[in-house]
């Protein structure tokens, strides 16, 4: 679907939004580029094409006026880091020309082009890029709704509920049992719930070392699995128990008020539960009607444009982008991609295919981190692995070599953040 | 190919001056210290945690681009 430079154009000039009145006059009318979603990909997109395009307006909407940060949010439930650490805000890219609104985007016309936000607020646009991240998909798991959350902390969403699961943890007696359940593909983080785990028997060999961790999982395999069971094996003895699906992992049920967890196999009695449900993209995915049945966002892996609505791009967790996994890094690098494809097209030039990268890393312990790697581009309309390339870290790897993964870690958080936020 | 380099700053920390990493600093370096460096990442010749995995996804134009792309990065 291309957009020609006059249809473009015409569209501009035919509706009056609050971007173009926020947005420095010019003297033509200028293309009108609305992006949803304050975290990686919608503010590394906003940020992209402000800059491969300056005469564009482009607003980012976003309702909340800090952004929580997911990776590392697990060194923060076990008592590593500082929340604070997590949180950024907008100062930066509010001078770059970017109109940013702290509101929420309630719906979406399609047809007419338009972003309705709170209050009788609507935004015209010319392309809209959702970027809004994951929903829970509440009732999903029979027991797991937003009351149960206060009592099963998910914390797959950074912030209070990240902190809620730290305050378990830190209550719960030496002895405890604590219990995490993770989803079935595909969900935000594929390693997290690992690293979860991981960095939680941390703790609790440190503080607790009677207590017990049992991982409930809906699946037999998961992302960079040898190195992290046999750094359990190393670190972890007894202490970490995974129980894959067919050994009975995957929780059917769940009882809030007695913390239980039930597979068709056992019942499980925590002192702390953390349920990490199924997922979908988020609300205004669904609403914009570029979700599928899948709940998730089928797009074009050159442009990010949906398949089922024209002009709209999404980018990030929500999208289903073929091989890459749902992580803060192939958002970052979904979100340049498409910022490059929307300036190419806002020219009325054709967008080049793009190569993508994702690195995700994970620390075992503090000092101990693991990584896999992949390079990506568009095959038969699907983002693909580039053969030959990627993978994970090597198996018995010297000390040493986890080490300085564990601090290339660091050093990605802080270069990624200080990239899109700073 | 003009795509190609955009996907690149996060990877090795080459985002800013400011930011405290261990990771070599990848800004304002000569193409060609850079299409070296890639090369022999890809070769395996240069020992490294992750970036042999990543450059033996890219051609030899495609690691020019990237070389002429970051050069002119400051």
């Amino acid at each position: 679907m291309r957009t020609t430079r006059r249809a473009f154009l015409r569209g501009s000039a035919a509706t009056a939004s609050v971007a173009l009145l926020a947005a420095p006059a010019l003297a033509q009318a200028k293309a009108r580029v609305v992006v949803v979603g304050g975290g990686f990909a919608g503010v590394t997109c906003a940020r992209a094409l402000q800059r491969a395009e300056p005469r564009a307006a482009v607003t980012l909407v976003e309702e909340n006026p800090n952004y929580t940060a997911c990776p590392f949010s697990n060194s923060v439930i076990s008592g590593l880091r500082d929340i604070a650490a997590q949180r950024f805000g907008d100062d930066a890219f509010h001078a770059e020309g970017i109109v940013v609104l702290h509101d929420r985007a309630k719906a979406v016309d399609p047809q007419r082009r338009l972003v309705s936000l709170s209050g009788d607020t609507a935004l015209g646009y010319d392309r809209l890029v959702l970027a809004p991240g994951i929903n829970i998909r509440w009732g999903a798991l029979p027991g797991y709704d937003e009351a149960a959350a206060e009592l099963m902390p998910h914390a797959w969403k950074a912030g209070e509920q990240t902190l809620l699961l730290r305050r378990q943890l830190e209550a719960m007696a030496d002895g405890g049992t604590l219990v995490i359940s993770a989803p079935a593909n595909p969900f935000r983080c594929p390693p997290g719930p690992y690293e979860r785990a991981s960095l939680i028997a941390y703790y609790l060999k440190t503080k607790k070392p009677r207590s017990k961790l049992i991982l409930l999982d809906a699946k037999d395999s998961f992302s960079k699995q040898r190195l992290f069971q046999a750094a359990w094996q190393q670190l972890y003895p007894g202490l970490l128990e995974w129980v894959s699906l067919s050994n009975g992992g995957k929780v059917t049920k769940v009882d809030p008020a007695t913390r239980t967890l039930v597979t068709d196999f056992a019942t499980y009695k925590a002192d702390v539960a953390n349920v990490i449900p199924p997922q979908r993209a988020g609300h205004i995915a669904e609403i914009a009607g570029v979700a599928d049945q899948t709940g998730w966002c089928p797009i074009d892996p050159v442009t990010f444009e949906s398949r089922l609505q024209p002009g709209i791009h999404v980018i990030g967790d929500a999208a289903i982008a073929g091989a890459m996994p749902k992580s803060a890094f192939a958002a970052n690098a979904q979100a340049k991609v498409c910022a490059a494809a929307l300036a190419a097209l806002l020219r009325d030039e054709t967008p080049s295919s793009p190569k993508l990268i994702n690195t995700c890393y994970s620390l075992v312990a503090p000092d101990y981190g693991i990584s896999i790697a992949g390079v990506y581009h568009p095959v038969n309309g699907q983002l693909t692995d580039v053969e030959g390339a990627g993978g994970v870290s090597p198996g018995g790897a010297p000390p040493d070599f986890r080490a300085l993964e564990a601090a290339y870690a660091e050093a990605w958080f802080r270069t990624i953040t200080a990239e899109t936020f700073g | 190919m003009r795509l190609l380099p955009l996907v690149l700053p996060v990877v090795a920390g080459a985002v800013s001056a400011k930011v405290d990493t261990p990771a070599p600093r990848i800004l304002a370096r000569q193409p060609a210290e850079i299409i070296a460096a890639m090369q022999a990442f890809r070769s395996g010749e240069r020992s490294s945690t992750v970036m042999g995995r990543i450059a033996k996804g890219f051609s030899d134009d495609e690691i020019r681009a990237i070389a002429i792309w970051l050069a002119a990065q400051h």
